[in-house]
């Protein structure tokens, strides 16, 4: 429907007048027909132009229509109230009409429908009554009809109206509707449209226009008809409309004019007859309609199918046809879709030809479902196999359809591989990426404002959170209040740099957590990518390091020693510590970015910079002593340590300089105190040395005098071979060998001293075990027949008796230190001796086992003694050096305390052990094993024993007083004058000794100078005092260490015997004053005064005096010059001859002090004593000048 | 009295043996005397060298340690002297420290000999050098012979200033002798007389002719 508009008031006015102009000048027209008055006409055509106009332009219009009511009435000078009536009467039927066309039926102004040609004919039906009734009335009421005409005129007003309608409207709706059909400029069709339209008006000429008879007319009428139905068919309602228009205005207005068939009765009559032309119109109309619903739905039926047809050729889908086992269509997109080359190779193929066989059984079900229950099956995902093979992913859907009258399936199938595959390369990636965010130690989350969309196993591990749960979970409560705010802050600023948190696991425990929030939009929002990271133990090893760094800081500020750290390049200082600020007294300002040796305290370290640069290399350094004096002036010494480390990237130099200025003079004083020490120790080894020497001197006389002797013997025997009684012989024989005896003991015994001595003073080297062994071979035997040797004197002295077993089974030489063995027996026997007061002393020798290996034995040797024994306590400690055993008496036993120590020192030495068993009281055994020791035959012994001599001198009828407290030495000592007949007497101690000498005046004494109530030099003292007792020599005797022998003759002595000595030194000593007391004695005897001199001439017999001058002469000039040659040379043999001059004149020229001093000289040349020697050489001159003077003063008595 | 003295004559080693114990000096006097040595003691280093001015001894037996000058010095002393040079010096010494042994030694000592004595050893040892001694002295003298015998021959060897027209010899005082004069003087060589030929033709003029071609 076309809206015109009229909104501008003058066009509106203008379509008004139009209007009313149409419609007025219509219904002039349609004034013929009115039968009873103008006013009711047969047809009235304007109610067509009122419907129209108001169908097509609006019910605005409806003034138009009044005012053109209002014209034609007064034109018809109609009564008021009729104009009245039908001015409101005539619009309101086409309002009606056309609302009700509008509002009912949807009217399309075309009269394509068939609804709208009967809406059309309902509508002018119902606009009439409405028309017909008001004009009707008003006509009654205005008096132009009557009452009981009433009906008939409203039928035939509702009539007119009604037909007025259906001739004109239809029509005029189609031309002012006009649109062109393109159909029409086929000129094809146009030919046709001018051979209907001529037809049909040769037609209503031939019927109306009186061409033909009036009688042949009649059935010609109705040739309209096929005409009609022509138009209907081929052209539609609008030339429909119009020749239907066209025949009923030709048929009235034939009609009118008396032509046609219709013209027997009245006009009126006549008239109404056409009423057919309405049954004409509405069948046509409506047939044209439903030709035009036919045409339009065929129309719409291509359309659809063309549609589909071209949707089905270009689908990207492919589209199958097939009824379940059949393929019978198939589209370009499914060739493509199976690489098929052309269709054929599809059709008529079952479909589940190029099915996957996976999928069969589920197709199958398919089918069935739309086949037999002819339902869709929505999407479903298969396989197909392609015609080259490759399998691809098709999704398919479905539908039942008819085909070719058939029940078939539609299939669309659309190739969903790519799609496929990217989603599993999807799913791959997603997976991957799960497992790469598992597997990261961050936690990671997707959130959006907090709450959480996606994480990590991490993050769910790091918070004890299930993962699922953690997912959707708003994460306030993963951290504390304050977190939570910062992490809120930091989500709104889009903040996206790490930052540190406390965040809090399900079970409530807090951790340290660093973050970092990246936002990023994900389709349109804006989510944020969270990294966690625990850092609990990050922030714990920091915790950790600033306290270890604080603690490092205290320890550097309150160190006691100096330190200094300085750059390890440029020797720039770094920093010192208050300690060395206050050693060197300099401030801490002072030393920042300096160097070191430009600090003035540290100037004096000249090395510094070389010592730098060394340091630098070998990374250390160390001065134990560095002089330094600090700015206070101070001086001090410091350990200066250096290491150099590595910081970084840099080097640095750690000094650590501590005063150790007390520690050093403490070191100093140590020193000192060593050197005391060591001093002390020197003197004592120099004391050692000396012993060593001054006991080594008289054993070496010993070893001497002990060889001389045996000599002596052996060439006594040599000599008393002739001339001798057998008696004497037998009785010499008896004393030479018990002579031999006495000097082998005496030669072991010193030899065993020597290496005693030895041992002593190697005390030493035993304890650093620098004590060498000499092994040698010797025969086990003769080891203990030289112990029998040196100890028999002495067991049998002490009464006691020696027990001496020896194993028959003994090899016959044995491969040991035979000194050392010798010296650990004697050490052991010695004690064994001197601890046993009654019973015996047991050795023994025992060969032990029987060993696999004939070249070595175990020894074992015994000595038992039955004396007092060790207690239990003692036992551990006897071994000890310098222990003797606990209330041992040093007076009764002696001893060093060192012999069991060196003996067990020896012994382990050898390889040996001592073991000792004791019981208090009953004796004790030593048992001495020695295992595996080398065994020999005898043949290797190299040592002979060297024979030695000693001499043998009368002391007969001298009475000697022994002063010694220790009664085996006084013992000791008569036995050595046993073959002489001196007289002995004997004290215990110095008083005694004293009494003795003024009760018996002895010729000699010797005195011990240790003895008990006086000791020696006392006596001496006392005895040289006396008077009488003042000439008796007095030996000192002595075993300790006599320093200067001045000393002791200072004290009184004559002479002295220094411990230990053997027989011959002490006759040797006792030899010196022998002539003395022989001249004393004689003396005596004589009565002769020898108290003025040293040698008294005496009384001359007178024949002696005679020959005096002549032995003056012979003494000085012959003597003089060998006097004086041997005074100076001492040739021994020289001494000897002047002194076997001197002897000779003395017995020529009877001068006994010639030989007194003559022997003297001879014994003090053989004793070697030079000191006394040229003393008494010196006497020479005096002898002479004595002789001289008697001569001078016989002389004198003669002249 | 013949054999005895015989005895003496062979007793010709002087021995001096340096002691500050009497003991020590009889032990080894008796010994050496039994051998048939003369025998000289000293006490002390001042008395030995006192008495080693008198006369020299064959050898010394010193002992190291004594009061006063010790051995070592002892030898020091007499090694100094270029008369007592020679005199070998065999150390006695309680010592067995090797330092002493070794100090004794580089002093001038010929050997050593510990205490107590093995008296055969100390024999032997001395016997030995005494021996040594008496070659050296042997070889001396020979050298002393032999040194006097070049002495004399170089006595003619060098330069003597000759006047080149009576050949006369100019000495070291300057006066000038005949040759035949200074050669007698100066070695062992005699001249006897006779002319040559040339001289011969010019001194006796004829006598040529008169013996022809002899």
């Amino acid at each position: 429907m076309r809206k015109i508009g009229f909104k501008p008031f003058l066009p509106y006015l203008g379509y008004v007048l139009i209007l009313a102009g149409i419609y007025v000048g219509t219904a002039m027209l349609g004034l013929p027909f009115a039968f009873i008055e103008k006013q009711v006409t047969l047809v009235w055509p304007p109610t067509g132009i009122a419907l129209v106009a108001i169908l097509l332009f609006g019910y605005r219009l409806w003034p138009g229509l009044s005012l053109g009511v209002i014209i034609f009435d007064l034109l018809t000078d109609a009564p008021p109230g009729f104009l009245l009536a039908t001015a409101i009467g005539n619009p309101l039927a086409a309002i009606v009409g056309a609302y009700l066309l509008q509002h009912w039926i949807k009217f399309h102004n075309e009269l394509d429908r068939v609804k709208d040609v009967l809406g059309l004919m309902f509508a002018a039906g119902a606009g009439s009554l409405f028309s017909a009734t008001i004009g009707t009335l008003s006509l009654c009421f205005s008096g132009l009809t009557t009452w009981p005409l009433c009906g008939s005129a409203w039928l035939r007003w509702f009539i007119g109206d009604t037909l007025g309608v259906i001739m004109l409207a239809p029509a005029l709706l189609m031309w002012l509707n006009f649109s062109p059909s393109p159909l029409r400029k086929n000129p094809r069709c146009i030919l046709e449209i001018g051979a209907l339209t001529m037809l049909v008006i040769v037609s209503s000429l031939s019927v109306y226009g009186g061409w033909l008879p009036q009688k042949t007319t009649h059935p010609l009428s109705y040739i309209i008809f096929p005409l009609a139905i022509w138009a209907a068919l081929r052209f539609g309602t609008r030339a429909v409309s119009t020749i239907v228009l066209y025949w009923t205005v030709a048929a009235i207005w034939g009609t009118s004019k008396g032509l046609g068939p219709f013209t027997e009765g009245s006009m009126a009559e006549n008239l109404a007859h056409l009423d057919f032309t309405i049954i004409l119109t509405i069948s046509l109309l409506l047939l044209s309609a439903v030709i035009t619903e036919r045409k339009q739905a065929q129309s719409t039926l291509r359309e659809s199918e063309e549609r589909y047809r071209l949707l089905v050729e270009h689908s990207p889908e492919a589209i199958f046809v097939h009824t379940g086992n059949k393929t019978v269509f198939v589209n370009p997109a499914c060739l493509q879709l199976l690489a098929a080359a052309d269709p054929g190779q599809l059709l008529g193929k079952p479909p589940l030809d190029f099915l996957h066989p996976d999928y069969t059984g589920s197709v199958l079900e398919q089918l069935q479902q739309l086949l037999v229950e002819k339902k869709p099956v929505p999407l479903s995902e298969e396989k197909f196999i392609r015609f080259d093979g490759v399998l691809i992913d098709v999704e398919v859907a479905s539908i039942p359809i008819t085909f070719q009258g058939k029940p078939a399936i539609q299939m669309v199938a659309r190739d969903i591989t790519a799609r496929k595959r990217a989603e599993e390369a999807l799913r791959v990636s997603e997976a991957r990426f799960r497992e790469l965010s598992d597997a990261a130690e961050e936690g990671l989350a997707i959130h959006h404002q907090g709450t959480i969309l996606e994480a990590n196993e991490a993050l769910a591990r790091m918070f004890g959170y299930p993962l699922r749960e953690l997912i959707g979970m708003y994460a306030e409560k993963m951290a504390t209040p304050e977190t939570w705010e910062i992490i809120k802050k930091h989500i709104a600023e889009g903040y996206n740099k790490p930052y540190e948190g406390i965040g809090i696991r399900k079970d409530g425990s807090h951790f340290w957590c660093q973050m970092v929030g990246k936002p990023y939009t994900h389709h349109g929002k804006l989510l944020r990518l969270a990294i966690f990271r625990d850092i609990t133990e990050q922030k714990l090893a920091e915790e950790a390091k600033k306290i270890s760094e604080r603690r490092y800081q205290r320890l550097f500020e309150s160190a006691m020693d100096g330190l200094l750290i300085m750059d390890a390049d440029t020797a720039m200082i770094i920093d010192i510590n208050p300690s060395l600020e206050k050693m060197l007294a300099y401030p801490r300002g002072e030393f920042i970015g300096k160097k070191i040796w430009e600090i003035q305290p540290l100037k004096n370290m000249k090395s510094t910079k070389p010592a730098f640069d060394k340091m630098q290399t070998d990374g250390y350094l160390h001065y134990e002593h560095l002089p330094v004096e600090n700015s206070s002036g101070r001086h001090m010494d410091v350990e200066f340590v250096c290491n150099v480390f590595q910081e970084n990237h840099n080097k640095v130099i750690v000094c650590n300089i501590r005063d150790i200025t007390t520690r050093k003079q403490a070191e100093e004083k140590m020193r000192q105190a060593q050197m005391v020490i060591a001093k002390t120790s020197e003197l004592k080894n120099q004391f050692l040395t000396s012993i060593s020497h001054e006991i080594r001197t008289p054993m070496n006389s010993i070893l001497g005098f002990a060889q001389l002797l045996d000599e002596m013997i052996v060439e006594k025997q040599n000599i008393k071979e002739k001339g001798t009684t057998e008696e004497k012989l037998l009785e010499d024989n008896v004393r030479e060998n018990l002579q031999r005896e006495y000097i082998n003991a005496i030669k072991s015994c010193s030899e065993v001293l020597i290496n005693l001595l030895n041992d002593i003073l190697d005390y030493k080297k035993i304890e650093a075990g620098k004590l060498e062994l000499q092994y040698e071979f010797f025969t086990p035997h003769s080891i203990f027949a030289e112990m029998k040797q040196i100890f028999m004197p002495k067991i049998k002295d002490k009464k006691l008796e020696l027990l001496i077993k020896i194993d028959p089974a003994l090899p016959a030489t044995i491969f040991l230190d035979k000194l050392r063995l010798r010296q650990i027996l004697f050490n052991l026997i010695s004690n064994a001796i001197k601890f046993t007061i009654r019973g015996f002393i047991k050795l023994e020798l025992q060969k032990i086992g029987n060993g696999d290996d004939p070249e070595t034995c175990d020894l074992l040797f015994l000595i038992q003694d039955t004396g007092i024994g060790i207690s239990k306590e003692q036992l551990e400690t006897i071994f000890e050096a310098f222990s003797q055993k606990k209330g041992q008496d040093i007076g009764l036993f002696g001893g060093t305390g060192l012999g069991l120590t060196i003996s067990k020192h020896l012994a382990q030495l050898m390889n040996g052990v001592i073991r000792v068993e004791s019981e208090e009281g009953k004796g004790s055994v030593f048992k001495v094993l020695f295992e595996g020791v080398k065994v020999g035959t005898g043949l290797e012994i190299t040592d002979v024993l060297i024979k030695e001599d000693n001499d043998t001198t009368k002391f007969d009828n001298i009475t000697i007083l022994i002063a010694d407290d220790n009664n085996t030495n006084r013992t000791l000592k008569k036995q050595f004058f046993k073959s002489s007949l001196a007289h002995f007497i004997e004290a215990a101690n110095g008083q005694k000794a004293v009494e003795l000498a003024r009760q018996y005046k002895p010729d000699l004494i010797i005195m011990d100078l240790k003895m008990p109530i006086m000791n020696g030099p006392e006596a001496a003292q006392i005895i040289k005092n006396d008077e009488e007792l003042r000439d008796i020599p007095i030996i000192a005797e002595t075993s300790s260490e006599i320093e200067n022998s001045e000393i002791i003759l200072k004290m009184g002595f004559d002479g002295f015997l220094q411990g230990p000595y053997d027989r011959s030194q002490l006759i040797k000593e006792l030899l010196r004053f022998l002539p003395r007391i022989v001249e004393k004695q004689l003396s005596r005897k004589t009565d002769i005064d020898n108290s003025e001199g040293t040698y008294k001439l005496g009384n001359i017999p007178q024949k002696a005096t005679a020959k005096l001058p002549e032995l003056i002469s012979i003494l000085k000039n012959e003597l003089t010059i060998p006097w004086n040659h041997i005074r100076d040379t001492f040739i021994l043999d020289e001494i000897d001859l002047f002194v076997k001059r001197i002897l000779k004149l003395a017995e020529i020229y009877d001068m006994p002090v010639l030989t007194e001093w003559g022997n003297d000289v001879k014994n003090l040349a053989e004793s070697c004593e030079m000191e006394k020697l040229m003393a008494t050489l010196d006497y020479f001159p005096g002898l002479v000048k004595q002789v001289e003077v008697y001569l001078e003063n016989q002389e004198g008595k003669d002249g | 009295m013949d054999n005895s003295e015989n005895l003496e004559e062979e007793k010709k080693s002087l021995i001096l043996i340096i002691d500050d114990v009497p003991k020590n000096l009889q032990v080894l006097a008796k010994m050496l005397d039994k051998k048939n040595y003369r025998v000289s003691i000293a006490n002390s280093g001042g008395q030995a060298l006192k008495m080693i001015e008198k006369v020299l001894p064959d050898l010394i037996l010193l002992d190291i340690l004594m009061p006063g000058m010790n051995g070592i010095e002892v030898c020091q002393r007499l090694k100094e002297s270029p008369v007592t040079r020679d005199i070998p010096i065999i150390f006695l010494t309680a010592k067995t420290k090797s330092e002493d042994i070794v100090d004794g030694l580089k002093a001038g000592g010929v050997d050593y000999v510990t205490k107590p004595f093995n008296l055969p050893e100390l024999l032997a040892r001395v016997e030995t050098h005494l021996e040594l001694k008496r070659k050296r002295d042997s070889e001396k003298k020979l050298i002393a012979q032999l040194q006097n015998a070049l002495a004399q021959v170089k006595k003619l060897s060098g330069l003597l200033p000759i006047c080149c027209k009576c050949k006369k010899i100019r000495d070291d005082k300057g006066a000038w002798h005949e040759l035949e004069d200074y050669i007698q003087g100066h070695s062992e060589a005699d001249f006897s007389h006779g002319l040559c030929p040339a001289c011969t033709q010019e001194l006796y003029p004829g006598i040529m002719e008169k013996y022809g071609d002899r």
